[in-house]
């Protein structure tokens, strides 16, 4: 019966999420974000931006940043679906838009070895070693960082998000 | 002395005053200015770096268009005062967030590149300083952040700065002031100690004493020089002791020569008048002498006439060979001689009585009422018999009857000397026609009368003193120079007039009188 009502639970909140957090809004702040996250210098030619298994996600995303840059880089959008993936190594961002199963933590582990920030829409992901996680909370949007986990994949965040978020340290507090 | 003079003392003090006042203001303006400047660039700097890091902590909130995160950075600037206005813009001018807690509704103008404050110009109170900053990340402006800040801290800053200024700067003036007053006195004392020995000396003319000053700077050179000085007043008050008995003993004997002197000179000037009027009443009697000689003559010829004619009737009456016509022309003869000789007595006599009225009068100077022109051609009659020889012709003209109560003793004299004058020097070898003309003239307040002769003039040598006593050009001919002095005299003295010598006229010399009508009458002065 308890484990019945957590996942009702869960299922509003995520279904609450989905209505607030639309695709289109979603991707803006993704874009926003990477403004104010500095990668180490080895950067690629392009800005390589992936999703987890979610193929309109990518497909809006390609649409909304056609043509843009994100640190002065033209952005290239790609799906990412097994580990397997060789161009997991040169993702700059990754973006978990689902709960992770098996599959996706085996992705989300070999991701923290990369420089490649890793946002997710759940919230608990923060402690799974997610660099950020939107959620929703008193009617507005919220980002979670994990700056530890920044530091370990050697990103930078700037002081001017770290102002706006919420830091996990601050989380635990 | 000029009374608003200062003393030296008042002098110092003000000048010592005066400079470090000037140097004091000039360094406190100059310090002050400096300040001011300071501060203000340090304000708008501070304000600067404020406006920036607002924009830096706000740029995020704005880029997430997270209003509540960008009123809660702005909500902190409430610790604050300073700040009147805070406005984020975004990109398109819209106002995101603002922090206005004065309740500001001023349209404020955007403008990046500016750092504005309000009458900045102003010495010491300029109003806000308004700065408008780029809201930016990774060179990507979001928008823009305009600040409003009081001045008022830097204003109330420099404020307690100027007052502080000031204070010091009356503290040091005060201590300058107690300064000059006893540098002053000590510069002072000793000239002023000298000034009260002198005034001493001054009073007991003791100069035997010795002023003392034991430093050895410039006022002790003051001192020497004063005891030099003193020792010299000594020596020369001695030697002048001496002089001054020398000289008063000299000056006595002196004395006594020069009035003994003018004892001398006033004896003989005595005399020279005295001869003058023996000359004058000698010119008179001549006069007299000649002018009657000829009526004389006339008469003793008449009465000749009539004797030889009454003899010679007689006879022929006692002979009887008088015949009627003869008769009638004996008698006629006899007639007409005896009406010239009544007719020359009556001249002689008049003219007697009038010489005996001129003398008179010069002798006794009575005041009487006479009638000017008559009395100035008996003038002339009297001396007829010199102004013939040359001869000079008379012309006497009034422009009124003129009836004057004045001496005429004193008229008698001026006109004698004015003809002997004129006889003397005027037509002196004169070849030309000689003529004498008077012209009287009376107006309400003088008689004036006008003595003009056409002779030789007045030698330009003795023009200007010609009325000073013993000058002449005819001394070695009998002149004594007193003539013109004793007219000169008798006009100013006796008349109370003027006279004075035409410059202007070429031909001859004229004489100018003017006499007061109302003169004060003194008989027998």
């Amino acid at each position: 019966m308890f484990i019945n009502l957590k996942k009702i639970f869960i299922l509003i909140i995520v279904f609450q999420n989905i209505l607030l957090f639309s695709n289109p809004i979603k991707l803006s702040i993704v874009k926003k974000i990477s403004q104010f996250v500095q990668w180490p210098n080895d950067f690629n030619e392009e800005f390589l931006i992936a999703v987890y298994m979610n193929n309109k996600l990518k497909n809006e995303m390609i649409n909304l940043y056609k043509n843009k840059t994100i640190h002065k880089k033209l952005v290239k959008v790609i799906n990412i679906k097994n580990i397997d993936d060789k161009r997991i190594k040169d993702i700059n961002l990754f973006y978990f838009t689902k709960e992770l199963e098996n599959k996706g933590k085996e992705i989300l582990f070999k991701l923290k070895k990369n420089n490649t920030l890793i946002i997710s829409d759940f919230k608990n992901d923060i402690y799974l070693g997610m660099h950020l996680v939107l959620y929703y909370e008193n009617k507005r949007i919220k980002f979670l960082i994990n700056t530890k986990a920044l530091d370990d994949s050697n990103l930078k965040a700037s002081y001017k998000i770290l102002k706006l978020a919420k830091l996990l340290k601050d989380e635990n507090e | 002395m000029n009374k608003f003079s200062f003393s030296i003392k008042t002098k110092l003090v003000l000048l010592f005053i005066s400079l470090s006042y000037a140097t004091i203001l000039t360094i406190s303006y100059v310090n002050f200015i400096m300040t001011i400047k300071f501060e203000k660039d340090s304000f708008i700097q501070s304000s600067l770096i404020q406006a920036n890091l607002l924009a830096d902590f706000t740029a995020s909130a704005l880029v997430f268009e997270d209003k509540i995160a960008a009123k809660e950075s702005l909500e902190k600037l409430s610790n604050d005062k300073d700040i009147l206005r805070v406005i984020i813009y975004d990109i398109e001018h819209r106002v995101f967030s603002s922090y206005n807690p004065r309740k500001n509704n001023q349209l404020v103008k955007l403008n990046l590149k500016s750092i504005e404050i309000e009458d900045v110009d102003k010495f010491l109170y300029f109003k806000a300083l308004k700065i408008s900053v780029p809201i930016k990340h990774n060179d990507e402006i979001y928008g823009i952040l305009y600040l409003e800040k009081s001045t008022q801290t830097i204003t109330k800053q420099l404020e307690k700065v100027f007052e502080e200024i000031f204070i010091l700067a009356l503290i040091l003036l005060l201590i300058i002031y107690i300064i000059s007053i006893l540098l002053s006195n000590y510069i002072l004392k000793p000239i002023l100690s000298l000034a009260k020995i002198t005034n001493e000396i001054s009073l007991s003319q003791n100069y035997n004493r010795k002023v003392i000053y034991t430093s050895n700077n410039e006022i002790s050179i003051l001192y020497q020089a004063f005891n030099s000085l003193l020792e010299n007043i000594n020596e020369l008050r001695n030697n002048l002791e001496k002089k001054v008995d020398k000289r008063t003993i000299q000056l006595s004997l002196k004395t006594s020569l020069l009035e003994s002197s003018l004892k001398d000179l006033k004896e003989t000037q005595k005399q020279l008048i005295q001869a003058e009027k023996m000359s004058a009443l000698g010119n008179l009697v001549s006069g007299i002498a000649h002018e009657v000689n000829t009526p004389l003559g006339n008469g003793i010829t008449s009465a000749s006439i009539i004797t030889k004619e009454s003899k010679t009737l007689l006879t022929e009456f006692k002979n009887s060979t008088l015949t009627r016509s003869v008769m009638e022309k004996r008698l006629n003869v006899l007639n007409d001689s005896s009406i010239l000789l009544v007719k020359t007595l009556n001249y002689s006599s008049e003219l007697i009585k009038s010489f005996k009225q001129i003398s008179t009068d010069q002798i006794t100077n009575d005041i009487r009422q006479i009638h000017l022109k008559e009395y100035i051609k008996e003038i002339f009659l009297t001396n007829n018999n010199k102004l013939k020889i040359i001869p000079v012709e008379i012309i006497l003209i009034e422009n009124t009857e003129i009836n004057i109560k004045i001496s005429p003793g004193v008229i008698a004299q001026i006109f004698n000397n004015l003809i002997q004058n004129s006889i003397l020097h005027a037509f002196d070898n004169f070849k030309a026609k000689a003529k004498i003309e008077v012209n009287l003239i009376e107006d309400e307040e003088f008689i004036t009368i006008k003595y003009k002769d056409n002779g030789l003039g007045v030698n330009k040598k003795i023009k200007d003193k010609i009325f000073e006593p013993f000058i002449t050009t005819k001394r070695n001919k009998g002149g004594t120079g007193l003539g013109l002095n004793i007219v000169f005299n008798l006009v100013h003295k006796k008349l109370k007039g003027t006279i004075t010598l035409n410059n202007e006229l070429k031909i001859g010399c004229e004489f100018i009188i003017k006499i007061p009508i109302n003169m004060p009458v003194k008989e027998n002065e």
